[in-house]
Parts: structure tokens; sequence; C-alpha cells
């Protein structure tokens, strides 16, 4: 059990050192991720304290709350991901677009017809 | 060749349609010009642009595929720039008809309509068409009625043709197949004029090999909810 928390609580660190030191994220997406997991961890270390922030979101069990709360991570993270790759295949296509067009306006400057 | 007239162009878009583009551009080039037929090749990684190019048309290429609705648009764009009045758009895996290119047209250039939509269900009946196709196309015709109250009967149908005030004005940001579905959202948005056009269909074993699955209809329907217009 304690191998269990000791691993877990390991990932949730990682998962936050990753997610604060790597890309470009915005801080409002930092804050959820860091409090999320800092849930996890007290419902980890200090399961009895679960119960207690857990009643006053009228949950009955600790766990659930830590359930949720790990549900609740994971599509956050899904749904930023989903965005950002939205956003860079926005880009990607103006960029093609873009390029194609302008090889498109040298050949034909040239005087031939665009070629591949 | 009849007379075309000046800028009109026909817009093929190409993917991996090496076995069949040089017949298909051979076919619409004994009726239009090749300085005015436009192949968008969709980042092939085959020869399709070169042999599109070896027909004299004018060739404007993807550096990578980036899907159907992005090659149009791309075309629309390029076309724009060379002041086009009109614009046929026109498949290039050999299933359609460049016969029926003047037909498609016609309203387009004598002002009838702002957008001309082929349909094959009005005329002769589309060849090798199975049964679970059409029931997909007849879906989403059912689909666009539902959400965009535009009675089209083949709104998934490649075979357009747009004035330059329908190119102008449509916006499109869908890049896969889901644009289809876009353009009909366009024409109702925008109050663009539009008719249906019969046209011939004939699914040959390369379309029906390389042509989108049955199954992609879910993927039109996603892309249409959860991809937000730009």
């Amino acid at each position: 059990m304690i191998a269990f928390k000791i691993i877990a609580i390991a990932a949730l660190v990682l998962l936050v050192r990753f997610f604060l030191t790597r890309g470009r994220s915005l801080w409002r997406d930092r804050i959820v991720v860091v409090t999320l997991c800092a849930v996890l961890v007290i419902a980890i270390v200090l399961p009895d304290t679960t119960i207690w922030l857990a009643n006053k979101f009228g949950i009955v069990r600790g766990v659930d709350l830590a359930f949720y709360a790990g549900f609740l991570l994971l599509f956050f993270l899904v749904g930023i991901q989903r965005i950002r790759l939205h956003d860079q295949s926005e880009a990607l296509t103006s960029v093609v677009r873009e390029l194609a067009l302008l090889r498109a306006r040298l050949t034909e400057s040239e005087g031939s017809p665009p070629r591949p | 060749m009849t007379s075309v007239p000046p800028r009109v162009f026909v817009l093929v878009r190409a993917y991996n349609e090496e076995p069949v583009i040089g017949e298909v551009l051979d076919g619409v080039t004994a009726f239009w010009p090749p300085e005015q037929v436009v192949v968008v090749d969709d980042g092939s990684s085959d020869r399709s642009a070169d042999v599109a190019a070896s027909r004299g048309v004018r060739v404007v290429r993807h550096a990578v595929n980036l899907g159907a609705g992005a090659a149009l648009a791309t075309g629309f764009a390029y076309v724009l720039e060379r002041s086009a009045e009109a614009v046929v758009v026109f498949d290039a895996d050999g299933q359609m008809f460049p016969e029926d290119i003047p037909r498609v047209l016609e309203p387009v250039l004598h002002g009838e309509c702002d957008v001309a939509v082929g349909t094959r269900f009005a005329g002769v009946q589309p060849e090798g068409l199975w049964w679970l196709r059409r029931v997909v196309l007849r879906a989403a015709a059912v689909f666009t009625r539902l959400t965009v109250r535009l009675p089209l009967s083949d709104p998934h149908n490649g075979f357009r043709a747009f004035s330059r005030k329908a190119v102008e004005a449509i916006r499109l940001s869908q890049d896969r197949f889901a644009y289809a579905s876009e353009i009909a959202q366009e024409i109702a948005r925008l109050g663009l004029r539009w008719r249906e056009v019969p046209v011939r269909i004939a699914y040959t074993e390369h379309s029906r090999r390389k042509g989108q699955s049955s199954l992609g209809a879910l993927d039109i329907i996603g892309d249409l909810f959860w991809r937000p217009k730009r």
C-alpha cells in the first residue's frame, strides 16, 4: 500500500513538474492542474482529510472525492490538448495554404504555370 | 471545344490520384483550356502533381495533406487572386463526367444563381452506387434539411459551380469532408441563391477504393460539432 502511495505521489509530482516546465501552458491551466494534483496528494497522504473535505462538497466518502478530482484532472488535460491541437491544425492549414499560393505566384511570375 | 468564357476556372482537387488524374484532365481539357484548369494537389505522396503538370494545367500544391475542404479553400483563394468570375469544382477520381461541366456552370454564368450544386439523384441514377452509400447520402440530405433548412437532395456531391460573389463570401473552416455540410450552412447563412443541377456519377474500382468510407459520415458529424468555426 505504501509503495503504491509513493508511486502515485511521484507520478503526480512529475505531472506537475512537466506541466510547469514544458511547453507554453497558460497560468490558469497551471493553477487548475496544480490544485487538482494537490487534492489528490492530500487524498493519498491523509485519507481522513478527504472525508472532511468531501463532506464540505456534499460527498460522503473521501475516496469518491479523490476519484472525482482525478476524473476532472483527466478531462481537463484532454480538453486542453484538444484545443491546442485544433489551434495548431488551423495554423498549419494557414501556413500550408500561404506556402502553396506563394509558390504558385513565384512560378507564374517566372512565366510558366505553377509546377509542383 | 466550344467557346469558353475567360476567367472561369475548373478547380480539380487531387490526393493520390496518379492512376486516373491524367485521363480525368484529358477529359476536362477537351472542354476547357488548360490555363483555366487548376489542380490543387493536397499533399499527394504519389506523382499526381507531376502528371497534372504534364497536361499543361495550373498546379498548386499543398506541402502536406490537409483534406478536401482545405484544398477547396486554397483553390478558392488561388482563383480569386486571378480575378475569377466563376469556378466549377470537379473531382480528380474519375467519378464525374467532364461533359457535365458546362451544364453545371450555366445557371451561374447566366446569373440565375450564385451556387449550382450537382445532384446524382435528379437525373441518371449513379452507376455502381451501393446501398450503404445511398443510405448515408440520403441521411446527409435529411441532416442538411433539418440543421440548415436547405432542401438539397445531394449536399455531399462535390460537383458544384460558384459565382465570384459566392467564392468571396463563403468562409470554409472545415478542412476535411465536413466542408460539404459547411457549404450548405454558408449558402443558408449568406442567403446565396442556389440551384441543383443533375449530374452523372459513375463509381469506379479506383474511386470506391479511394473514396470516403460510409463510416466517414461519423467523422463529418464529429467535425461539425467538435470543430468550432474560425
